[in-house]
């Protein structure tokens, strides 16, 4: 697959998910919630480009989508649309988090369309099989970031705002179990992104000789972390449940992104590969 | 006495107090924020004296308050500190909790029965001469609920996941564990750079390190010697990839070879808590001062790449000693450019100077009775050599914690007990649900499932 034919079968996925954006949200004002199910054809309509994209570049420069913002950013979205569909698709009435989770997919694509598609090479210090498990780790533990955070927004949509928006939401199942989904999630997401910081430290260690030297992506990974163990302790002991916790999930959210995506721009990183090629 | 016994107890109980654990947590996550704001002098050195000679009021802030190094900084190791007692004290908590829970798990007992049916989560109440069937009933809707049953003839116990209640308990000793462990890997590690020019050897000393960092309980330095095979390609391609220059290393104890490796990123060399890695490279001169007496006193010199042009190759400095470590002399040492040679500009004790170049096999006079000899021109590879014996116990916690945690929020203990309540006018059925995870969803399957056995049984 040529790079034109990729950036083509990007376009026709951004185009799928900014229509199944669209239809999400208009469902929400419209309270027909059937047009969630269109929604939900599209982001699947979307993954097909979209994947054959991604697997056409992996086949062409002979490596995952790892290295650059235009890979690494498109890859979560790629995920987070995918988790996604699997979940409606097993639960029909589990559609609402495309409400949350398609325009944010939508966002990360569209933004990566615009970053430079240049296909960084795989060095030395990059050839290693912890770099795979880093990342499929990170992408899969964001992902269960992303769902929790569309979860949270469902709950606080019928908690809080009430009125139209929440009798569109009234087909979800109840709030208990919507509570107790976003907490599971995060509960993945704790395991999956401890399970990436650890595999990063344990290559860092092969690749540098230290396994954590506070470069400020590892001490951003660890806030982000952190945050969720909080998260964790605060339902778990501190018994926070219903709208205090979503409003954490909804909050911890910009915090692990910046983690994953803000940190190489912001600051002057060992792992500036990852997200800028240098 | 008990005055004491008191404020240990008042300590231990804040300690363990989950409002104070939650604050800690943010505590330390905010530190982090704050800390990593500000360049780090340890992260990297250059850069850092940049940043400071551009921000020359902010810098002297920053190093006021510790934040040129937050994460060696005493409030960090407090904040540490007060975290790993705290989650010791949690831990003997949880453990203590989930072994009270499992011991309890099938019991069906006349104290259990008044245990639940004192304080219900839901009590239903039942037609007199009925009970039997009520129950029967009531039982299967546990089972509905894919919940193991112990059933006795008053009350049973249905319950899932019971060594879930393990997770969280093992998940922070884990934690603990691994406070422990990264702290006695850091007080007992050594870690250095160690140029060695390729053909040639050193030894385990701290005389032979650029630099070395040793932890306050490092015992002693091994001893061993470290030396590079003379091939050392500036290239060495591996499955397509240019891994840059990668020496042959080899460890040696005496004669006896310990172990061997070409070394390139993410490829070290390994041996028991040693790590050897290749940290940077340029090049290696061996060189000798000869004295009158015949004494020959050998050293090796680095010439790296200029650190503003990398293309272009720096300058190396090196005082030489005599037998009593008086200095002889100072030399400079550079690229002779078209020559395979080098240049080098000797200053005297005295004051005097002099410059040549020199290839192998040449001499400088450098003092009264002393030259300057070089024996050996090609590169030299600086290797950074760690002893830490923690990392793979590192490793096995994180995992174990990992582990735990998912076991803790994904395998959930869920026990339902179902007692029968004959003591009143009327028989009742008393049911208490626990959800480790705190699951109201399933308190709420609990009571339709229950209130549905007893409808179909006419209640």
């Amino acid at each position: 697959m040529t790079l034109e034919q990729e950036v083509i079968l990007m376009w026709a996925g951004v185009t799928f998910y900014a229509l199944s954006s669209v239809l999400f949200i208009s469902a929400l004002f419209l309270r027909k919630t059937t047009m969630w199910t269109i929604g939900l054809w599209a982001a699947a309509g979307g993954l097909v480009p979209h994947g054959a994209a991604i697997i056409g570049r992996w086949i062409r420069i002979d490596r995952g989508p790892y290295l650059g913002f235009y890979e690494v950013v498109s890859s979560y979205a790629f995920v987070a649309v995918a988790l996604l569909v699997v979940i409606a698709f097993r639960r029909k009435e589990m559609a609402g988090i495309g409400v949350g989770l398609m325009p944010l997919s939508f966002l990360m694509l569209g933004a990566s369309m615009f970053t430079s598609r240049t296909e960084l090479a795989m060095t030395g210090m990059l050839a290693s099989w912890w770099l795979s498990i880093h990342v499929i780790f990170a992408k899969i533990g964001y992902g269960a970031f992303l769902i929790s955070f569309a979860l949270s927004l469902v709950y606080l949509f019928r908690e809080k705002v009430g009125g139209l928006l929440a009798e569109a939401l009234e087909k979800m199942p109840p709030q208990s179990y919507i509570d107790d989904l976003q907490f599971k999630f995060v509960g993945i997401g704790f395991v999956f992104y401890g399970i990436m910081i650890v595999s990063g430290a344990i290559w860092a260690n092969e690749a540098w000789g230290r396994y954590w030297g506070w470069d400020p992506i590892e001490t951003w990974s660890l806030i982000a972390w952190i945050v969720y163990a909080l998260f964790l302790h605060a339902r778990l002991t501190l018994g926070w449940r219903g709208s205090k916790l979503a409003w954490f999930s909804v909050a911890a959210l910009p915090i692990v992104s910046f983690s994953l995506m803000g940190v190489p721009l912001v600051y002057n990183s060992i792992h500036g590969a990852y997200l800028l090629g240098f | 006495m008990a005055r004491l016994e008191e404020s240990i107890r008042k300590i231990s109980k804040t300690l363990s107090a989950p409002r104070f654990a939650a604050w800690l947590i943010a505590a330390l996550a905010v530190y982090m924020v704050v800390g990593s704001i500000f360049p780090q002098r340890d992260l990297n050195r250059v850069r850092y004296a940049e940043w400071a000679a551009q921000n020359p009021t902010l810098s002297v802030v920053t190093e006021a308050i510790g934040l040129d190094a937050p994460f060696v900084h005493p409030v960090f190791f407090l904040i540490i500190a007060f975290t790993t007692l705290s989650t010791i004290l949690c831990s003997i908590q949880r453990t203590e909790r989930a072994l009270r829970i499992y011991r309890s798990v099938g019991v069906t007992n006349e104290r259990k029965i008044a245990t639940v049916c004192r304080t219900p989560r839901f009590r239903f109440e039942l037609k007199p001469g009925q009970e039997e069937e009520f129950y029967g009933r009531a039982i299967d809707s546990l089972r509905h609920l894919r919940l193991k049953v112990a059933r006795g003839p008053a009350a049973s116990h249905g319950f899932s996941g019971a060594w879930g209640l393990f997770g969280s308990p093992l998940f922070h000793w884990s934690l603990v564990a691994l406070f422990l462990v990264i702290s006695g890997g850091m007080l007992t590690r050594s870690e250095g750079l160690m140029g060695i020019v390729a053909g040639y050897e050193r030894l385990d000393v701290e005389e032979s390190y650029g630099l070395l960092q040793r932890g306050p309980l490092h015992g002693e330095m091994s001893g061993m010697v470290i030396g590079i095979e003379s091939d050392m390609p500036a290239s060495y391609v591996l499955d397509g990839i240019d891994r840059g220059p990668a020496p042959e290393v080899y460890l040696k104890d005496g004669d006896r070879e310990l172990a061997r490796g070409r070394v390139h990123p993410n490829h070290p060399l390994r041996y028991s808590t040693y790590l050897v890695h290749l940290s940077d490279s340029g090049l290696g001169l061996v060189t000798t001062i000869v004295a009158e007496d015949g004494a020959e006193r050998s050293s090796q010199v680095f010439i790296d790449r200029s650190p503003t042009d990398p293309t272009q190759w720096g300058t190396a400095a090196e005082v030489f000693l005599d037998e009593q470590g008086t200095e002889v002399a100072r030399a400079t040492f550079a690229t002779a450019p078209g020559t395979q040679k080098v240049m080098v500009d000797v200053t005297r004790a005295d004051g005097i100077s002099d410059g040549k170049i020199m290839g192998a096999g040449d001499t400088i006079e450098i003092k009264e009775g002393y030259s300057l000899r070089v024996d050996h021109l090609g590169v030299y590879a600086r290797l950074s050599v760690v002893d830490d014996w923690s990392l793979p116990y590192i490793y096995f916690l994180f995992t174990l914690a990992t582990i735990a945690v998912g076991i803790s929020v994904l395998v959930p203990y869920r026990g339902v007990w179902v007692a029968l309540d004959v003591t009143g006018e009327n028989p009742a059925l008393c049911v208490t649900v626990s959800h480790s995870r705190g699951d109201s969803a399933f308190v709420d399957r609990v009571k339709a499932n229950v209130e549905q056995a007893l409808r179909e049984a006419g209640s």
